[in-house]
């Protein structure tokens, strides 16, 4: 990659770029493993406060704050009883569960109205704190009370949120995705962190690929590796964007974003930020953003916390188009949120994340697709160029080969240690096998993917597309 | 056991590896920057090279443990709970066919086992089982551990000192809900609590509770938490309570949990000095206090003059938590107030309003369907329209069930 004409113009270009492509790398590496060992030290705090205080004081003592959890759902007929049935087994004392089919074409509320009894209401009790479309049916469970179900106009997911915000009675609200199904426990490891500290304002959780998971009376059973490797791969990926990435900004307190597959918040702080934007495909970084802004520019003391522990399964694209559809909608969202707090970039009225979290958004998350693709034709331009330092090249392309695999191993390592939930080590090998091969294909593609989206934010601003799904085992 | 050490050794691990991750990254960089400033001449990989064995031995050991580390731990486990089994049955043994006592010391799966079997134990046999505490000297074991400077030995030693509920150890709890760390003095303050529980005749003026009370003053415990501690142990809380109100005055962030568990415990007999705290300037105690006394059931005289004022506040939550307070007082003396918030601004207000009235029966029905004709304020006729309902039937049952849990 050394070239060796440093006379003209073309040389001191080609020279700049060499050293951009080098500090980046070193920027994104150094940072990635810094988070991984902040993550691991938060997980392993984590492990000792379950272990130490154990839950069973927090039911024991009605110290609990009740939950409303948040379901939108759009065409989810094949995953939405599962889900359900999922969380009305979630064992926690108080909860109500809203869920909003959000102008559903499919039969998703005729499924659900089959399944747990549900009877139309009055709407009385709906009043619009947060502007959104209008419901045009109420239903409430004969079997279950505390379940909800309203159909409304389509609106998008953010609005569907907002119709459930609306609703919610409690002071804490938890939003899950129509096609996911927590853990048992999800809850009350949640809400625990809301009694312990009175500042904490939203808490993230750990959301895992549910592909190939055996669901039994709304309870996953048993955890099996998924079929495709398309799907394989992504495990690694949400292992590493979870255990690595977000534990470690949690644990220096910049989260920028909680999944919306999964997430608790207090209410009150939602409703103070006016609930969720509507004209974005990322209003779960939306919301986190706007909260970290409110808070700061009022100077209130707040948390946002991230728990690696309650987990949340959802299921991920198993083909490659689905997969291509969603990481650019996700890039987009990105763009959509990075531009719409752009003020923060930089500002120190907003710490750390204004001076550290944004920019890392900016330069390592953003821009990453523009700069690795330069990196690519950069590459191809020297060999054809015949310029290109074979030897150095080589020492180079191998220690960015290993330094991604010591991360995507250094995650896995750290969910190994505390969910121990693949039990077969054959499942541990092909998981081993999955990061190795990471790098062969499956990251470029996802890399133009995301490359395309950059230039497609405008145009396809708020536009969801769908995602074809094959429903619970 | 074998998890806190197989934690520690990953974390010694994971160390490792970002030392050598960034010492790599450094190699990557002095190497570049050599080859330019010496004009393409410098050639020297050795860096480079040291970086990349060191790299992939991080790689062998990240695989290895991510391999075997849930083999080795099952093991483990396995083998702990056979040892755990064959304790219990043993302990079973010496208290009921009388066989001989193991000797000291205790392995910590004895120490377990030997807890768990007091919890499950009451009368003669857990005093027995007491006996056994103190012939093993297990308490001098935990209290060495408590003045350990490990984190883990601490929170181990607090959680068998809650277990074992030892009255003599609770000086040393006492003392370690003034630890800097947060963990400690939360799990100090529940052992204590725990503890407290477990001695007899126990009353407010009691030298523990006062200690304790004492204590818990000045240590810093989260509201919430603290809550949840104070409503664990009925037996502990209500003397620890009623001592904590004998008090001259109570910070903000101690009076809200203390109220709340009361609240929680329904400690009926202390709604009085609740609302003592009616006025309280802070709005979120003010709340507290209101929720409280509606769980209790219970309308202080103090209320009536205040209750206007309640219902007008521009907090929200003091507004409805008096709309439910006024639920307690006889139709006849709430009517006037009710008609007047069934037209107030705020929307939640005129819906827990009607709420309220229909809760009332057929007299509130009566009451809401009046409000539909001769109400003067638009809002109200609104509100109290969407619920009109005959009089002579029971509350709809669908509004029964919007009614739900007051929060």
């Amino acid at each position: 990659m050394v070239g060796n004409d440093s006379l003209t113009i073309w040389g001191g270009l080609y020279l700049f770029f060499q050293y951009l492509i080098l500090a980046y790398f070193v920027l994104v590496s150094a940072s990635y493993t810094l988070l991984t060992y902040l993550g691991l030290r938060s997980i392993l705090r984590y492990n000792r406060v379950m272990s130490s205080y154990a839950i069973k004081p927090l039911l024991e003592s009605q110290a609990y704050r009740a939950i409303s959890i948040l379901v939108p759902a759009y065409n989810e007929e094949k995953s939405i009883i599962a889900s359900v049935r999922s969380l009305l087994s979630l064992h926690y004392p108080v909860f109500e569960i809203i869920v909003v089919s959000d102008g559903s074409r499919d039969g998703t509320v005729d499924v659900l109205r089959e399944a747990y009894h549900l009877t139309e209401i009055s709407l009385t009790r709906y009043h619009m704190t947060i502007n959104a479309k209008p419901i045009k049916r109420l239903f409430r469970s004969v079997n279950y009370p505390n379940l909800i179900l309203v159909e409304k106009e389509n609106g998008g997911k953010a609005d569907a949120l907002n119709v459930a915000l609306n609703l919610a009675r409690y002071p804490l609200v938890c939003s899950v995705d129509a096609d996911s199904t927590l853990d048992v426990q999800a809850l009350l490891r949640t809400a625990y962190l809301f009694v312990e500290d009175e500042t904490v304002v939203a808490v993230g959780g750990t959301v895992r690929p549910l592909n190939g998971a055996i669901i039994q009376d709304g309870q996953l059973v048993e955890v099996r590796l998924p079929p495709t490797w398309i799907e394989r791969l992504q495990i690694v990926e949400y292992s590493r964007a979870f255990f690595a990435g977000r534990a470690g900004w949690a644990e220096i307190g910049i989260l920028m974003i909680i999944s919306g597959a999964f997430g608790v918040f207090k209410r009150e702080s939602v409703l103070a930020v006016g609930g969720y934007r509507t004209n974005t495909v990322g209003e779960d970084m939306d919301l986190v953003m706007r909260l970290h802004k409110y808070y700061l520019r009022h100077k209130l003391p707040y948390q946002i916390r991230f728990t690696p522990d309650p987990l949340c399964w959802t299921e991920v694209p198993s083909d490659l188009k689905t997969l291509r559809r969603q990481r650019n909608r996700w890039h987009r969202g990105l763009w959509e949120n990075l531009w719409e707090h752009r003020d923060m970039l930089f500002n120190p009225r907003y710490g750390l994340v204004g001076l550290v979290g944004v920019p890392y958004a900016w330069l390592v998350e953003a821009a990453s697709p523009a700069v690795e693709l330069g990196g690519y034709v950069f590459f191809l331009l020297s060999i054809l160029l015949g310029i290109l330092n074979l030897e150095f090249t080589f020492y180079f392309m191998s220690l960015a080969i290993l330094f991604g695999l010591v991360l995507s191993l250094m995650s896995i390592g750290i969910e190994t240690l505390l969910l121990n939930r693949y039990k077969r080590i054959s499942d541990r090998l092909i998981f081993i096998v999955a990061a190795c091969v990471e790098f062969l294909g499956y990251r470029q593609i996802l890399l133009w993917e995301r490359f395309r989206a950059s230039f497609q934010v405008w145009g396809k601003r708020g536009q969801w597309g769908s995602m074809e799904r094959k429903g619970f085992r | 056991m074998w998890r806190r050490l197989g934690s520690y050794f990953y974390h010694v691990i994971l160390l490792a590896v970002v030392v050598v991750e960034l010492a790599a990254l450094a190699a990557l960089v002095s190497t570049f920057v050599f080859y330019f400033r010496s004009g393409g001449v410098f050639t020297d990989y050795t860096f480079l090279k040291i970086a990349l064995g060191t790299s992939l031995l991080c790689i062998l050991a990240l695989i290895f443990h991510t391999v075997f580390y849930p083999e080795i731990s099952d093991h483990f486990d396995f083998r702990h709970d056979r040892q755990y089994q064959a304790w219990l049955q043993r302990w079973t043994n010496v208290l009921f066919k009388l066989e001989d006592l193991p000797p000291k010391p205790l392995p910590p799966v004895a120490v377990k086992a030997l807890l768990d079997q007091r919890a499950l134990l009451i009368g003669t046999d857990a005093s027995l089982l007491d006996s056994l505490v103190a012939f093993y000297q297990l308490d001098q074991q935990w209290l060495k551990g408590l003045k350990s400077r490990r984190l883990d030995r601490r929170l181990a030693a607090l959680a068998a000192l809650e277990a074992a509920v030892l009255p003599q150890t609770l000086p040393a709890v006492l003392a370690q809900m003034h630890s800097r760390n947060l963990l400690v003095r939360i799990s100090a303050a529940r052992c204590a609590v725990r503890i407290l529980a477990a001695v007899p005749d126990l009353h407010p003026r009691h030298k523990a509770v006062l200690l304790f009370v004492r204590t818990l003053v000045k240590a810093r415990v989260p509201a919430g938490m603290l809550e949840s501690i104070l409503s664990l142990e009925v037996r502990a809380s209500v003397p620890i309570l009623e001592c904590l109100f004998q008090r001259q005055s109570l910070p903000a962030d101690l009076l809200q949990p203390v109220i709340a568990a009361v609240g929680n415990l329904r400690l009926v007999e202390m709604a009085a000095k609740v609302a003592t705290y009616i006025e309280t300037p802070v709005p979120a105690v003010r709340v507290t206090v209101l929720q409280v006394l509606v769980k209790l059931g219970y309308f202080p005289p103090a209320a009536w003059p205040v209750l206007r004022q309640f219902l007008y506040d521009t907090n929200l939550a003091i507004n409805l938590q008096a709309v439910r307070l006024l639920m307690l007082l006889p139709l006849e003396r709430s009517k006037p107030l009710l008609w007047e918030s069934l037209g107030h601004l705020r929307w939640e207000v005129r819906c827990e309003t009607v709420f309220a009235l229909l809760q009332y029966g057929p007299l509130g029905i009566q009451l809401v369907n009046e409000a539909v004709q001769e109400h003067p304020v638009p809002a109200a006729v609104q509100i109290a329209s969407q619920f009109q309902t005959n009089p002579g039937l029971p509350i709809n049952a669908r509004v029964q069930e919007w009614l739900g849990t007051i929060v």
